[in-house]
């Protein structure tokens, strides 16, 4: 029992509740958190701990392309450091990334809510879109969208966002459906809430759960995604580094330069292994 | 002889938590024996432990001897072989028991693998059981998928099937709750025959005193994991010793004039200690002495309590009578159904109707309970003046305004501050995220009277919790950390925030345990005494809907049957449709509600008709009837007289005892 209120403890107290609230409980999580904090560290610090810009080419470096002291984890083609790419590519994902998911997740849980809580005319509509938008494998839709809009951070986003928001929609309707049926919904009906107070504050913060959890996997998605849109040169534009375009780069070089497109490929890797983990955990929390 | 059944000083500890203690109770062959306790009190823990399905965590020491075996110590092929083949299991929710994609007949052939029957007449053994627990046609039912059968028939297919193997004991875990009424007295009727044709010893797990006192020898009561007493059902009815017993029977409805709930709340397992864990609720509680370990006291017959001052408690003191009447003949109507009709279509074109032209007033500071089984309606009705769903036909006036076709998202302001709804389920009545004083001080700016009152949010709040007895500092919390009966208070209190002329209150009681139905059903009654609000209760718990109700409303297939003051319609029922309700003897179940009705509707005649005893003639096919005076504001929907009906049931019928 503590009597004396110290106001410097209880604000550690607080802290200690808030780290306690948002730090998950399962090991997996926590590895996949620790993962993608590490990569979001890496990109923000890219211009200071990269060891060299990331388009300088180094002459000296072409009759050595291998990784060695001067460049770790080598060169590719036209002496560019390895290293230093991938610290910036991380930037470009996780610019597109968290963007893209947010824009397919606010998409997709309007629409579900909406055809979960209204029904009918509106619920049919909704879904026979999303039906056929999912009848198109994912990157077929992908190409189509990108190659007719051309490539930039503003399409690729959209790209993502109409891929993905009806099947997150699907989610959403679903959760809307069992907990309208609830108590507290009718209640705040009988109150006389508007539909979006109704939605925003009575339905959807209790189906945060699986919705959170879902989140962090089509993030993962959304990595993977914007690599092979880099790779298939769908991505942002040269020079600028991706992992997908430096994979794409350098693919044809594998059989003498492996670690070429292999360090960018455990790039990507490690970050949707962070992404699924956490997924994984907090459907585990659950 | 040895008992078939005997445990000695079982306990039972999951992880940390002690969820029963020392229990011991036997179970002779051919005997009943029925363990009543409320919600938390180990009841479950207790057959699972004898069919030996137990959480990895938990752990049981003493023994559970079943007919020589010790079951504590068996392998789980020796468990295995038990199971099923000599005790029997039905559980809680036959929807859930029975497999949805196998047939009937498939399912009960399965109950008979195990066994040593030959393989030949298996399938007329099932049939034959399958009469035995009251099918007309065994066969059909074999062919039929468990959705396709009623909840009280799946419930005797599940009892045939524990049935089938012949065993020794059946343990029958809560097996009527989510019955109708009609249907659990015709399930409790079944189960006291079978042991008689049987002799299957039978242990019979409730959270009802009521049933489990009809349906078995002995009863033993489990609070908080302790069998608190354990006596001849007779006995825990006229002469309970236990204070615990005591307050139970208090707050059971019908048993006394006034329901007199047990404060306070079951301690959780880490706030109990050594001693009698009913201590911290007794008002007998000697500190010091009840703290510390005892043991039971054997009175004469059997009968065993514990408590350590048992000599020192007063004999159980019933107050007899009837609930007190109330007049409110001069009251105001504070709301007037007038017409009101509603049908869905249903398959095949036709129309389901559920309300049928209804009049109906609920006067000012009334509370009118609202009475019938199943598919009568009742929440139809309630549904159609919360506005959650729309008339066909009629009015619904209140204060003016015509609401019967008015979705609730068409309300103004000062009508929806009129009618305010406490809902069944108290686990989702209050929303998960929000803190109870987010959602009380919600009620409240949407809902207020006038906005000269100027005092800060939080004081409403706070007042609005008092006014349904909770502490000020419930507000900071959220719904996970309260009772289920501490939730449905919120609830009462967030729709009183706008003082609503009715309050719509739909089973509001019925999920929760008996002493805290009790203290919820004191204070509507105390709310409606203090604001006026009128209040329409809907229940299936007959004793209940009387001990609340000023007036009572029996509805069947969507029409008024019989309307009356509670002690008219419980003491005097007229129509044939009430005496059966209220005697339980109404064993035909529905078979399927839209087709049936509608054919009746079709021909225009009593709605009752097809199940009536009391059929004099083809006039009730043909016409409808009139709504008969039977005595000042008792209606009936019955061709016959009231005074014939009188005499047909002194005649006929058993003396109804309401």
């Amino acid at each position: 029992m503590m009597h004396t209120r110290d106001p410097h403890k209880s604000a550690a107290a607080a802290n200690r509740r808030l780290w306690r609230h948002f730090w998950p409980k399962t090991v997996s999580a926590r590895f996949g958190i620790s993962l993608i904090l590490f990569w979001i560290a890496v990109a923000m610090l890219a211009p200071w701990i990269s060891p060299y810009p990331p388009n300088a080419q180094d002459m000296d470096a072409l009759s050595n392309l291998g990784p060695s002291a001067t460049h770790w984890l080598g060169t590719d083609l036209l002496g560019r450091d390895i290293l230093s790419r991938i610290l910036w590519g991380a930037r470009t994902t996780l610019i597109v990334v968290p963007i893209a998911t947010a824009s397919a997740f606010g998409a997709g849980t309007a629409i579900g809510l909406a055809s979960g809580y209204f029904g009918g005319i509106i619920d049919r509509a909704i879904s026979g879109l999303s039906d056929i938008i999912l009848s198109f494998p994912t990157l077929i839709l992908y190409i189509v969208l990108i190659t007719s809009i051309g490539p930039s951070l503003v399409n690729i986003v959209i790209a993502i966002t109409l891929a993905s928001a009806p099947s997150i929609g699907r989610i959403v309707r679903g959760l809307t459906l069992e907990l309208r049926t609830h108590g507290y919904v009718a209640a705040a009906e009988m109150r006389g809430e508007s539909v979006l107070f109704t939605l925003f504050l009575e339905i959807l913060p209790n189906a945060r759960g699986p919705l959170l959890a879902d989140l962090s996997m089509r993030a993962g998605l959304a990595v993977v995604t914007v690599g092979t849109l880099g790779f298939l040169g769908l991505g942002l534009p040269p020079p600028d580094p991706d992992w997908g375009s430096m994979v794409a780069e350098n693919v044809t070089m594998i059989p003498v330069y492996p670690y070429m497109a292999l360090f960018p490929g455990l790039a990507m890797c490690s970050l949707v292994i962070g992404f699924s983990m956490l997924a994984d955990g907090l459907e585990e929390d659950q | 002889m040895s008992p078939l059944l005997q445990i000695e000083n079982l306990s039972l500890v999951y992880g940390a938590d002690q969820v029963v203690r020392d229990l011991s109770f036997t179970i002779g062959r051919g005997e009943s024996f029925g363990l009543v306790g409320e919600s938390g009190s180990g009841k479950s823990s207790v057959a699972n432990v004898i069919i030996g399905d137990l959480p990895r965590i938990a752990s049981a020491r003493g023994s559970i001897s079943y007919d020589g075996i010790d079951l504590l110590g068996a392998s789980r092929e020796q468990l295995r072989a038990l199971r099923g083949r000599r005790i029997g299991f039905v559980q809680q929710d036959p929807g859930a028991s029975l497999n949805p994609t196998m047939r009937i007949g498939r399912q009960l052939l399965e109950a008979l693998e195990q066994s040593d029957a030959p393989v030949a007449g298996r399938k007329e053994r099932a049939a034959e059981m399958l009469s035995r627990v009251g099918f007309d046609n065994p066969g059909t039912i074999m062919a039929r998928y468990p959705h396709q059968i009623s909840g009280g028939q799946q419930q005797r297919v599940m009892i045939a099937m524990a049935l089938l193997p012949q065993p020794d004991l059946i343990l029958l875990d809560e097996p009527t709750s989510g019955l109708d009424v009609t249907v659990e007295a015709a399930v409790i009727k079944l189960i006291a025959e079978l042991r008689t044709q049987f002799g299957t010893s039978l242990l019979f797990i409730s959270h009802n005193l009521n049933l489990v006192a009809k349906a078995c020898d002995r009863v033993g009561v489990l609070y908080a994991g302790d069998l608190v007493e354990e006596a001849p059902a007779g006995s825990v009815f006229e002469n309970p010793r236990h204070p615990y017993t005591q307050g139970l029977v208090k707050c059971l409805p019908g048993q006394s004039a006034v329901l007199l709930p047990i404060r306070g709340h079951v301690p959780s397992p880490d706030e109990r200690g050594p001693g009698c864990l009913f201590a911290s609720r007794c008002e007998h509680h000697l500190a010091g002495l009840c703290d510390a370990p005892f043991d039971a006291v054997t009175l004469d017959r059997a009968h065993r309590v514990r408590c350590t001052r048992l000599a020192d408690i007063p004999p159980f003191a019933r107050q007899a009578g009837a609930p007190e009447a109330r007049s409110l003949d001069g009251a105001p109507p504070a709301i007037t159904i007038r017409q009101l009709r509603k049908s869905y279509p249903a398959s095949g074109g036709d129309l389901f109707v559920a309300n049928d032209d209804i009049d109906l007033d609920i006067r000012q500071g009334e509370i009118l309970g609202l009475v019938g089984e199943s598919g009568s309606g009742k929440s139809t009705l309630a549904k159609i003046i919360a506005g959650f769903d729309v008339a066909t036909s009629g009015t619904i006036m209140v204060g003016g305004t015509d609401i019967a076709k008015l979705p609730v998202r068409k309300r103004n302001r000062a009508l929806l501050r009129q009618v305010q709804m406490v809902f069944q389920n108290p686990d989702s009545t209050l929303n998960p995220t929000h803190t109870i004083g987010w959602a009380l001080g919600r009620a409240i700016r949407k809902l207020e009277v006038g906005s000269g009152d100027l005092s800060p949010l939080g004081t409403r709040v706070r007042e609005l919790l008092g006014l349904v007895a909770l502490l000020p500092a419930l507000g900071s919390r959220k719904p996970k950390a309260l009772s289920g009966g501490q939730r449905q208070r919120v609830a009462i209190a967030r729709a009183l925030a706008g003082q609503p002329r009715l309050l719509l209150a739909d089973e509001c009681v019925s999920a929760l345990d008996v002493s805290v139905q009790a203290a919820i059903i004191e204070l509507l009654q105390d709310i409606r005494t203090r604001t006026g609000t009128a209040i329409l209760f809907i229940g299936h718990d007959l004793p209940l809907v009387r001990q609340i109700s000023d007036r009572i409303v029996v509805l069947f297939r969507g029409k008024p049957m019989e309307v009356g003051s509670a002690s008219q319609v419980y003491s005097l029922p007229l129509h044939p449709y009430t005496e059966a309700l209220l005697s339980g003897q109404n064993d035909s179940e529905e078979p399927k509600k839209t087709t049936a009705v509608s054919s009746t509707q079709a021909v225009g005649g009593c709605p009752y008709v097809q199940r009536c005893g009391r059929v004099i003639g083809d006039i009730c096919r043909t016409h409808a009837p009139e709504y008969q005076q039977a005595a000042s504001g008792h209606q009936i929907y019955c061709h016959i007289r009231p005074e014939e009906l009188l005499r047909m049931q002194s005649q006929l019928g058993p003396k109804n005892v309401a």
